[in-house]
C-alpha cells in the first residue's frame, strides 16, 4: 500500500530546554499528541529524544548550562543512541536564529541514527519523527541454509539442472528456476535465501538477456559491493554474449566456460569465499 | 571488477544500465507493475524533476526484465519513445526497430490509429500464440511513451489547443492498445510518463481523461528515510560510503518542491568525483569543496584544508563561493563550464578550426542556451535546437556549426551531461556531430538554478516582445501599400534601430519564435521574407527620415535667403516711398468720398440679405412638418404588421388546441383498451396466484430443510475451534449431522465432513501410526488389505491393520539398492516396485518373486510407472523425457522411446502408453510401431503433474497445477468433464473402484476426494489439520474404498471417504446434547435450538 497508515507505536522522550525555547517546547509537545505519539518522562524507557536547540549553548562542555538537565539529557541520549534508539536534534531558529558555533559542532558531530532537522515547522519534523521511527525493519525468514544457491531462468532449466545436480553431490545446494509466467514473489524469497548461503550463483545458457537484468537486481537489493553473500555470474561459453558480460562485469564476477566445466568453477568460487 | 562508477547520474536520469544504483522507489516500483499487471497500463504523473524516467527505466523495465512480473512469455520486448516533434513517426521507429517489422510496414498500419499496434505486434515474431513452446519463443510487449507532456509543448504536436493529427492518432492507438489488450488478454503493456501540471490539458484526447483516471500513479514526494537511501544506498552499491553528517546536512538544506531531487542527484554526482570517485568517505568538506555548503560548518582541520584548496582557484570560480548552499551548487557548475568553455574547446575537438575569441566564445554558449529554452504559458521549458539553427541564429560569418559544437562539448562531456547528447572525452575530441544534430539541455532544473541563463532568459523575452512590438509596424507598412506615412516616426525610429542593431534578429531567430503550424519549409521560406521586409522597413524608414531632415533644411535655407532679399528691397522702397507718400496724401482726399459712396450700396446689400434669411427659415420649417407626417406613416405601417402578426399566432394557437383535442380524444380510446387488458391481465393474475400458493407451500418446505443446512453448516463451522473440552467438539459433530438429516441428510457435505474428521481427531479417534524404517518414499495396498512401503534405503515394509486402527509390521523385505539411497520409487502394481537411487539406475522390483531387473536407462531419474491391464509389460517415464516399456517376462527387448519433454506421468492401457508432459501434453506411444499421437496438446497455463486411469469406465484422469482435473475417454481419446479438484498443484492421483471414488493430493497439502460416479457431486476435501500439517507423499486405497497416505513426517494416515460412516459411529456415541446454556454460547441467539 502506497499510504503509510504508521501504525507502529513508539514513545519520545522530549528533553528539557534553555528558557528561551520553552514555548517550542510547548508546541512540540502539542503536536506531538496531536500526531498520537506518547511522550515519555523517563529517557531509558523511551524509544527516541527529542533536542531542541536554542540560542544559549547548553550541550558543549564550554557552554553556559552543560550542567543543567537538558545538558545532561543529551549526553546521556547520545550515550543511548543506537539500532533501538534514535536521537533527533531539532534546530527550530535555523538561519533565522543567531548561527552559533555550536550549532556547528553538534551537526559535525552527528554519527548514525542521530537526525539533525532545521525545519521550522514543528508539525514538518514530527513527520519526519513519524516517518523515521516507522522504517521497516528488514525481517527476514530464516531458510535452508545451504553452500550455494543456484539461480536461473526456466528457460535453461535442462542445462542448469545437470549443473545443479553436479553439485549437489558435493555441496549443499539451494535451487530456484525463474518462470516469467509463474506469478511467483521471487525477488524477497531470493533475496532471504541469500542471505542465508555462502555464494549466490546466476546460471545461464540461452537466457542471457533476463540473467544480465535478474543478476543486476538481486546484487542490487542485497547490498551491492557491501553485501555479504557474493554473486557469481555463471555462462556457458558457447552462447555468452560479450557485451552483456562486459555489464556484468562491472558489478560481478562472470564464469564465462564450457559447460562441463562450470560446476568445477563455482565450487572453486566457493572455496576461495570460504577461504576468505 | 571495475572501480570508480559514479553510482549518481547527476542531472541526466538513470538509464536501464545504471538501475544498480536507483534507490529510494523500490515500493513505487512494485505498485507501477502491479498496476500493469492488473490494468495493462500506468499512467505515470508526477512534478517535473521528481524522477519519472528513471523510475520506467532503472525501476520498472529492469524489475519486469529481471522476472519480478507476470506476463504470458519469458521475454520481453520494450518499445519506447518520446513524441518530439512527430509522435506517430516516433512511435513507429521504436515498434520497427523493437519487433523486427519494416518501419513502412508499421507505419502504413499505425497511420490509420486503432487496432494499429497491435496488429503489428500480432504480425511480428513476438506473438507466438498456440505456438509449441510459445513460452519461449514468444515476447510481451510493454510501450513507453515517455515524457509524453511533449505532445502539448512542441508546437508542431498542439497548437491554439488543437492537437495535430499525427498526435491524435497516437494517442488513439495507445488506448485501443489498453483496450484491446484488456479485452483479449494480450501480454501488452503501455506506460505513459507526464509532468502533472499538463493534466488538465489531456481532456483535448477523447477517452484520455477515463483512462489516466482508470490507473494513474502519482509520483509520491519522498519521505525523510527514502531520501536517505537515494543519498547513502548508490554509494554503499559502489563501495563506497557516505557520513551520516553529510546526508542530514544535504536533507536538510534540500528545499521541497521542484527540482529536490535533480539537485540533490547533481550535487551527490559531484561529491562522488570530489571524493576521488568513492575512494574517500562522502563527507562535509566535499560539499564545501562544490559550493554547496558554507565553510563556517567545517571543523578546525578540515577549513584550513578548504582554504588551502579555495586559494589556489581560479577568480572567476571563486565568485560562486560567496553564497554556497545546496540550491547553488549546479549554479556554480555551469557558470564554471561557462567560463572555461573556450581553454575546453582550445585544447580538445581537434577536428575544429580554432578562429573565434573567447568573446565569441561566450556569445555561442549564450545563443545556443537561449535558444534551447522557451516560454510556454509562462514557464521556461526546453525547447530542442539542431547545431545547424543555432549557428543560424549566431549569424556571424566565422561561426560555423563545428564551431558551435566544439564550444559546446564541455557541457556534453559525460562528466557534466548538461547538453545532450552526451559523449565521451575521446569521441568529443575525435567526432564532430553534424549540422543536423538535435540539442537538448538535460533537465529543466538547469534553466531555474542557472543564474546566468535565467538573466540570458530574461534579455531574450524582452528581445522578443520588442520584436513583436516592431513587427506589428512592420505589418501595418505592408499591409497598407507600403505607404510613407506608415514608416517609423523618429522617435519609435531610434528606439528600434538601436534594439536591430544590437540583436540583429536574422531568420532562424525568427524562425525559433514562428509558433504557427506550417510546413518547415514555407516556416523558413517565410522568416527569411520577414527578415527582408523588417530591413526593408528600417531602411526605408531610415531613408524617409532622411529625406525628410534635407527637406526641412531647405526650408530653412530658403527663409533666410528671403529674409536678407526682403531687407535689401525694405531700402529700395523706403526712398520709394518717401516720394509716394506726397502722392498718396493726395489720393486718400479721393478715397474717402469713395467710401461714403460704398457704405451706402452696403446698407442696401443687408437689408437684401436680412429678407433672404426670413424666407430660408421658412422653408426650413415646412421641411421638419413634412418629415414628421413621414415618421408617422411609418409608425402606422410597423403598428399596422405587429397587428398582422399577432393574428397568424391567434390562428396558430387554435390549431395548436384542435390538434390537442383530438389527441385528447385518441388517448381515451387507448386509455380504455389498456383498461380491457389490464382487467384480463387481472383475471390471468388471480389464477396464477393461486397456483403460486400451492408452489409456497412446496417453498416452504424446501426452506425448512434450507434451514436445517445452514444449521448444519454452522455448527460444523463451530466443531473446527478448539474447545477445552474435546467432547464438545463430538457433541457438535454429531448434532451438525442429526440437523444434517433433518434437512434432507444430504451425505456430501465438505464442511461436515471436515467438521467430522476434526473432532474424531481432537478426541484421538482418528490417530495417525508412525512408519518404521527410513524416510517411505511409496505406499500400495493389495487384495487382502497387506499395506506395502518402500522406503529411501531401498527396504520393503508391510504392516497389516488391527481392528482398533493400529498398525502393526508383518514383513520387511531386504534392502535392494545396498549404499545408494533411493531417490524416487513407485509402485506399478501392489506387488511391483519401479525404483529409482541417486546414481540415477533403477530397477523394477517383483516382492512376491524377491527379484530385482535393471531398467535400460541409467542416467535420469523415474518420475511414473504403470502396469498394463495383462500384467505383461511395465511403463516406466523419467524426468527428461525417456519412456520405457518394460516385458515383465519372456526375452522380449525392452521399448525406449525419448520425447524431448518433461515428463511427469505415465498410464499403461494395453496396446498403448499415455505420456503426461509437464507442458501439460497427453501423448500415446504404441511401442510396437513407435507411432505417436498428440491427445492433449501444450497447455499455456497450466502445467500437469500427475495422472490416473479410471478403469471401469474407461477414462483417465488428467491433473494440472491449477488443481483442474480434464477427463479423457479412452475409447476415443476424446476430451470429456473437466472438473475442479482444489487449488493448487495436484500431485498425486489414485482411483477406488469399488466406491468409484478419485483421491488428489495437491501441494496445498489437501486431499480432494471426487465422486467419479457423480462428478457433479460436490468434492470432499481431507484438510491439512488431518495430515498434520504435512506433505503428502504417497496415497492408496484398500478394498474397502478406505484411503491411506504416507506424509513426510513418517507417518500413515487412513480415512473412510464415505463421511455416512462417521456419521453412523457418531451417531452409536453415547453423547449428551447441547443444553441451552452451550447453545447459545456457541451458535447465538439467531437460531433456536431445536
Amino acid at each position: 500500500m502506497l499510504v503509510n497508515l504508521y501504525k507502529r507505536k513508539f514513545k519520545v522522550f522530549l528533553a528539557d530546554v534553555s528558557p528561551d525555547m520553552s514555548e517550542w517546547r510547548g508546541r512540540l509537545y502539542k503536536v506531538l499528541s496531536n500526531a498520537g505519539i506518547a511522550v515519555e518522562a523517563d529517557l531509558q524507557a523511551a524509544d527516541c529524544s527529542v533536542h531542541i536547540l536554542g540560542k544559549s549553548d547548553i550541550y558543549s562542555e564550554s557552554g553556559d548550562g552543560y550542567n543543567t538537565p537538558a545538558g545532561a539529557q543529551f549526553r546521556e541520549a547520545k550515550h543511548l543512541c543506537g539500532k533501538e534508539f534514535k536521537l533527533f536534534v531539532w534546530n527550530p531558529l535555523g538561519s533565522l536564529g543567531a548561527i552559533n558555533s555550536y550549532i556547528n559542532d553538534i551537526r559535525r558531530d552527528i554519527v548514525e541514527n542521530t537526525v539533525y532537522s532545521d525545519r521550522t515547522s514543528p508539525i514538518i519534523f514530527v513527520e519526519d519523527i513519524r516517518n523515521i521511527m516507522n522504517a521497516k525493519q528488514q525481517e527476514s525468514r530464516r531458510h535452508e541454509p545451504a553452500d550455494i544457491f543456484f539461480l536461473y531462468n526456466e528457460l535453461d532449466s535442462d542445462s542448469a539442472i545437470d549443473i545443479y545436480n553436479m553439485l549437489k553431490d558435493f555441496q549443499s545446494v539451494q535451487k530456484l528456476g525463474i518462470s516469467i509466467s509463474s506469478g511467483v514473489d521471487y525477488n524477497t524469497f531470493v533475496l532471504e535465501q541469500l542471505a542465508d548461503s555462502q555464494i549466490g550463483v546466476v546460471y545461464y545458457n540461452y537466457a542471457g538477456e533476463w540473467a544480465v537484468s535478474f543478476a543486476q537486481q538481486i546484487w542490487k537489493d542485497s547490498g551491492g559491493k557491501s553485501a555479504a553473500t557474493p554473486l557469481v555470474i555463471a555462462a556457458n561459453n558457447q552462447h555468452a554474449d560479450r557485451n552483456q558480460i562486459a555489464v556484468l562485469q562491472n558489478i560481478v564476477e562472470c564464469i564465462v566456460d564450457e559447460q562441463r566445466r562450470i560446476p568445477l568453477d563455482i565450487k572453486v568460487f566457493l572455496d576461495k569465499k570460504l577461504k576468505k | 571488477m571495475k572501480t570508480g562508477i559514479s553510482p549518481y547520474p547527476g542531472l541526466r536520469p538513470f538509464t536501464e544500465e545504471e538501475a544498480i544504483f536507483f534507490k529510494g522507489r523500490d515500493l513505487h516500483i512494485r505498485q507501477i507493475v502491479k498496476m500493469l499487471e492488473q490494468n495493462k497500463m500506468a499512467f505515470i504523473t508526477g512534478a517535473s524533476g521528481d524522477g519519472k524516467s528513471s523510475m520506467v527505466y532503472a525501476g520498472v523495465i529492469p524489475y519486469i526484465r529481471a522476472g519480478f512480473s507476470t506476463a504470458e512469455y519469458n521475454s520481453w520486448a520494450f518499445c519506447d519513445f518520446k513524441p518530439q516533434r512527430n509522435p506517430l513517426d516516433s512511435l513507429a521507429k521504436s515498434v520497427s526497430e523493437q519487433l523486427q517489422v519494416p518501419y513502412d510496414q508499421v507505419i502504413e498500419r499505425l497511420r490509420n490509429g486503432f487496432s494499429g499496434l497491435v496488429d503489428v505486434y500480432k504480425q511480428s515474431d513476438c506473438w507466438a500464440k498456440d505456438a509449441p513452446d510459445a513460452k519461449n519463443r514468444g515476447k510481451n510487449l510493454l510501450v513507453v511513451a515517455d515524457q509524453f507532456e511533449e505532445v502539448f509543448t512542441m508546437n508542431e504536436n498542439f497548437h491554439n489547443g488543437t492537437p495535430s493529427e499525427e498526435t491524435y492518432t497516437t494517442v488513439n492507438i495507445l488506448l485501443e492498445t489498453v483496450r484491446l489488450s484488456i479485452i483479449e488478454n494480450l501480454p501488452v503493456f503501455v506506460i505513459f510518463t507526464m509532468r502533472s501540471d499538463y493534466i488538465s490539458q489531456c481532456t483535448v484526447f477523447r477517452d484520455l481523461p477515463e483512462f489516466i483516471a482508470y490507473s494513474q500513479f502519482f509520483v509520491p514526494q519522498l519521505k525523510r528515510t527514502e531520501i536517505l537511501q537515494v543519498i547513502e544506498q548508490p554509494a554503499l552499491l559502489a563501495g563506497g560510503s557516505v557520513s551520516s553528517r553529510l546526508s542530514e546536512v544535504l536533507i536538510n538544506n534540500l528545499t521541497s518542491g521542484f527540482d529536490q531531487l535533480p539537485v540533490l542527484q547533481h550535487a551527490l554526482n559531484l561529491l562522488w568525483k570530489m571524493a576521488g570517485n568513492g575512494s574517500e568517505q562522502l563527507d562535509l568538506i566535499h560539499l564545501a569543496k562544490i559550493a554547496g555548503m558554507s565553510k563556517d560548518i567545517l571543523g578546525g582541520e578540515e577549513r584550513q584544508e578548504f582554504n588551502r584548496w579555495y586559494m589556489q582557484l581560479p577568480d572567476y570560480q571563486k565568485k560562486y563561493y560567496e553564497h554556497p548552499d545546496l540550491d547553488n551548487v549546479l549554479n556554480a557548475h555551469a557558470g564554471s563550464l561557462y567560463e572555461s568553455a573556450y581553454d575546453y574547446y582550445m585544447n580538445n575537438a581537434d577536428w575544429a578550426e580554432k578562429t573565434i575569441t573567447p568573446e565569441e566564445s561566450k556569445l555561442i554558449i549564450k545563443t545556443a542556451f537561449t535558444s534551447l529554452t522557451k516560454t510556454d504559458n509562462n514557464r521556461q521549458v526546453r525547447n530542442r535546437c539542431t547545431l545547424s539553427e543555432i549557428t543560424g541564429i549566431i549569424n556571424r560569418p566565422n561561426i560555423t556549426s563545428a564551431t558551435v559544437c566544439a564550444v559546446l562539448n564541455i557541457f556534453r562531456d559525460e562528466d557534466n551531461t548538461l547538453l545532450r547528447p552526451f559523449a565521451n572525452s575521446e569521441s568529443l575530441k575525435t567526432q564532430y556531430l553534424g549540422g543536423d544534430t538535435v540539442l537538448d539541455i538535460t533537465h529543466e532544473a538547469l534553466i531555474r538554478n542557472w543564474q546566468m541563463l535565467s538573466e540570458w532568459n530574461r534579455e531574450e523575452y524582452e528581445n522578443i516582445k520588442v520584436y513583436n512590438d516592431y513587427n506589428t509596424q512592420v505589418q501595418r507598412w505592408a499591409d497598407n501599400g507600403r505607404k510613407p506615412e506608415f514608416l517609423l516616426a523618429s522617435g519609435n525610429y531610434a528606439l528600434f534601430s538601436r534594439w536591430y542593431e544590437q540583436s540583429r534578429p536574422n531568420k532562424y531567430w525568427i524562425l525559433k519564435n514562428d509558433e504557427t503550424q506550417r510546413p518547415e519549409q514555407e516556416k523558413i521560406r517565410s522568416a527569411a521574407n520577414r527578415v527582408a521586409l523588417c530591413d526593408a522597413y528600417m531602411e526605408q524608414s531610415h531613408d524617409a527620415l532622411v529625406a525628410k531632415e534635407k527637406s526641412h533644411r531647405r526650408k530653412w535655407a530658403m527663409v533666410i535667403v528671403g529674409l536678407l532679399v526682403f531687407i535689401a528691397g525694405l531700402l529700395i522702397l523706403s526712398n520709394w516711398a518717401i516720394i509716394e507718400m506726397n502722392n498718396a496724401e493726395q489720393q486718400k482726399e479721393i478715397a474717402e468720398e469713395k467710401e461714403h459712396i460704398a457704405d451706402s450700396i452696403g446698407n442696401v446689400a443687408r437689408n437684401q440679405r436680412d429678407s433672404l434669411k426670413i424666407l430660408f427659415y421658412d422653408v426650413t420649417i415646412e421641411k421638419m412638418k413634412s418629415d414628421a407626417a413621414t415618421q408617422d406613416a411609418i409608425d402606422a405601417k410597423l403598428r399596422s404588421d405587429e397587428d398582422r402578426r399577432d393574428a397568424i399566432v391567434a390562428k396558430d394557437i387554435a390549431e395548436a388546441a384542435l390538434d390537442s383535442a383530438e389527441r385528447s380524444n385518441r388517448r381515451a380510446e387507448r386509455n380504455y383498451r389498456l383498461a380491457e387488458e389490464r382487467r384480463k391481465d387481472a383475471e390471468e393474475k388471480s389464477q396464477k396466484l393461486s397456483k403460486q400458493i400451492q408452489l409456497t407451500d412446496s417453498a416452504n418446505a424446501k426452506a425448512r430443510r434450507l434451514y436445517y443446512v445452514a444449521l448444519c453448516n454452522t455448527l460444523a463451522m463451530k466443531t473446527k475451534n478448539q474447545y477445552e473440552d474435546k467432547s464438545l467438539n463430538l457433541r457438535l459433530a454429531k448434532t451438525a449431522c442429526e440437523m444434517s438429516q433433518k434437512g434432507g441428510g444430504e451425505s456430501k457435505n465438505a464442511d461436515l465432513y471436515d467438521a467430522m474428521l476434526f473432532a474424531m481427531e481432537q478426541n484421538k479417534l482418528i490417530v495417525p501410526s508412525k512408519l518404521d524404517g527410513g524416510e517411505q518414499k511409496a505406499l500400495s495396498i493389495d487384495g487382502d488389505g497387506t499395506i506395502t512401503t518402500y522406503s529411501n534405503d531401498g527396504s520393503t515394509y508391510q504392516y497389516a491393520m488391527s481392528p482398533d486402527g493400529t498398525i502393526r509390521q508383518t514383513g520387511h523385505i531386504t534392502d535392494f539398492e545396498g549404499k545408494v539411497p533411493v531417490e524416487n520409487a513407485i509402485f506399478a502394481a501392489p506387488s511391483l516396485v519401479v525404483s529409482c537411487g541417486k546414481d540415477r539406475k533403477s530397477y523394477i522390483i517383483d516382492l512376491h518373486r524377491n527379484s530385482r531387473t535393471p531398467l535400460p536407462c541409467d542416467d535420469d531419474y523415474v518420475v511414473s510407472a504403470s502396469q498394463s491391464p495383462d500384467r505383461k509389460q511395465c511403463a516406466v517415464a523419467y524426468t527428461y523425457g525417456k519412456v520405457v516399456a518394460m516385458p515383465l517376462s519372456g526375452s522380449a527387448t525392452p521399448a525406449v522411446k525419448d520425447f524431448g519433454t518433461m515428463i511427469t506421468g505415465v498410464c499403461h492401457d494395453g496396446n498403448s502408453i499415455y505420456v503426461l508432459a509437464h507442458d501439460g501434453r497427453l501423448l500415446k506411444w504404441n511401442p510396437d510401431t513407435d507411432d505417436v499421437k498428440t491427445v492433449l496438446p501444450a497447455t499455456s497455463k497450466q502445467r500437469a503433474f500427475c495422472m490416473t486411469q479410471i478403469p471401469d469406465k474407461r477414462k483417465l484422469a488428467v491433473c494440472y497445477s491449477d488443481g483442474g482435473v480434464q477427463m479423457i475417454d479412452l475409447n476415443d481419446d476424446s476430451k470429456g468433464e473437466w472438473v475442479a479438484g482444489g487449488h493448487a498443484k495436484l500431485e498425486n492421483a489414485v482411483y477406488s473402484p469399488e466406491t468409484g471414488i478419485l483421491a488428489l493430493s495437491s501441494a496445498d497439502k489437501r486431499i480432494a476426494l471426487l465422486n467419479t460416479n457423480h462428478l457433479q457431486e460436490k468434492t470432499l476435501f481431507i484438510e491439512e489439520h488431518s495430515l498434520g500439517n504435512s506433505k503428502v507423499k504417497s496415497i492408496a486405497f484398500d478394498n474397502n474404498g478406505i484411503l491411506y497416505a504416507i506424509t513426510d513426517d513418517n507417518r500413515l494416515r487412513r480415512w473412510e471417504t464415505d463421511p455416512s460412516k462417521y456419521a453412523s459411529a457418531l451417531a452409536a456415541m453415547n453423547l449428551p446434547p447441547l443444553n441451552e446454556t452451550e447453545w447459545d454460547l456457541i451458535m447465538g441467539s439467531e437460531f433456536e435450538q431445536e
